[in-house]
């Protein structure tokens, strides 16, 4: 009985020096670690909406579509700012792919079409297929699309201002990323007319 | 002198942990599907690897016995933690890159195999000369399964960013090398290949003798 208090109180000593160390390190580290991420998050915005200087988080009027159960794949939004004045939204969208969620930002300018389109995380698609989505050329062609339209995801060079091609051998990751993208678009169709407003009025 | 470094040299050929000892497998599996994903992976693991058998072979005398192996895995899993929040502080890219591995490493039982086995029973130097030359095994161990399945699954190689045959070799990618089954695939051919030349050389020196 005394040697397991003994043994006890020893591991116990050994588990507050790893705590203290830890606390130590989780200080030192966490004001860059913000930086880092505030300044990577910045860097993705600046892609999704090349136009913008500066990115307002705006997640307060997701609240009423999140209570109808609107958008599940919308994470967060920001108005994307040039000179004070809103030049679109950026949205965070979530769609599940093949492995899991991927994460990506889409940006939509004032006049209905999409600005940029970048993903942030596609970890957990399969490397060599599905993670092709990280590819320049897969990005690039959700660029300059009417926000108004659906798009289509294709197996063949695209025709239509609506089509993109899909990654050979990677449909479920290409259709996910697609579907994203239509999401924000809708929450684009939906939303921006009430932000164009409010800054007039706002004015 | 000469008996460190043989503890330095016996993990990467003689001891090699994935080939010989057939250890940590469940990393090694799971993150070998492209060559620099197994270099990083096993920078991070070699690194952790020393700096635990050092702490764990400092504390061989103060460690009770009976309580070793979760005093072992506080010391790793410490140390894991310290390497993933300073990777994230000062490293970001490298961090995007290693993210999903990092926390990975604390269940390579490499690591506590070779506190319990080696760095709890030797001094500090060679049990940093373990730890460096088991972790240099692991790390070669896993790019070549890394490099062999991302060749044949991709049709191409990756080497720290740079595609090593341009738009790829001449013939279609097998793509379910990249897949969980090609890991299998390629550890049970690789750990067959090793496992006759080691037998053939054991006979080829018996028979001279």
């Amino acid at each position: 009985m005394k040697s397991v208090i003994r043994l006890g109180l020893i591991l116990m000593l050994f588990t507050a020096a790893a705590a203290g160390l830890l606390a130590f390190t989780n200080e030192a580290t966490k004001g860059r670690i913000a930086e880092q991420e505030r300044a990577a998050q910045e860097a993705a915005l600046t892609l999704a909406m090349p136009a913008a200087t500066s990115f307002d988080p705006a997640d307060d009027l997701l609240a009423s579509y999140r209570e109808a159960g609107q958008f599940p794949r919308v994470q967060s939004i920001w108005i994307g700012r040039a000179n004070g004045q809103a030049v679109g939204l950026v949205v965070k969208v979530t769609p599940v792919g093949y492995g899991g969620p991927v994460i990506a930002l889409v940006g939509i300018g004032s006049d209905g079409r999409s600005t940029g389109m970048t993903i942030i995380n596609a970890a957990q698609e399969t490397p060599g297929l599905g993670a092709n989505i990280l590819h320049e050329w897969f990005q690039k062609q959700f660029v300059g699309k009417e926000a108004t339209r659906d798009l289509v995801v294709v197996k063949r060079p695209p025709q239509a201002n609506n089509e993109v091609q899909a990654i050979t051998a990677a449909t479920i990751s290409s259709n996910a990323v697609t579907d994203g993208v239509n999401e924000a678009f809708d929450l684009w169709a939906s939303l921006w007319p009430r932000v164009s407003e409010g800054e007039v009025s706002g004015q | 002198m000469n008996r460190l470094w043989n503890d330095l040299t016996a993990g990467i050929v003689k001891e090699n942990p994935v080939f010989r000892l057939v250890l940590g497998l469940c990393p090694t599996l799971a993150v070998t599907t492209a060559l620099m994903n197994g270099f990083w992976m096993g920078m991070a693991s070699t690194f952790v690897l020393t700096m635990s058998n050092i702490i764990v072979s400092l504390l061989r005398k103060v460690i009770p016995e009976k309580i070793r192996i979760p005093a072992y895995i506080v010391v790793i899993a410490t140390f894991v933690t310290i390497v993933q929040m300073a990777m994230h502080a000062f490293l970001p890219d490298m961090y995007n890159i290693l993210g999903i591995f990092v926390p990975l490493i604390v269940v390579n039982c490499i690591i506590l195999a070779r506190a319990e086995s080696f760095a709890g029973k030797n001094p500090v130097l060679n049990a940093a000369a373990d730890g460096i030359g088991m972790g240099l095994g692991y790390t070669i161990a896993v790019m070549l399964i890394g490099g062999i399945r991302e060749l044949i699954g991709t049709a191409n190689l990756v080497f720290f960013g740079k595609a090593l045959f341009g738009a790829g070799l001449p013939f279609p990618p097998a793509v379910i090398m990249i897949l969980p089954p090609g890991a299998f695939f390629t550890l049970g051919v690789l750990l067959a290949i090793l496992n006759a030349m080691h037998q053939r050389s054991k006979s080829a020196s018996s028979t001279v003798q």
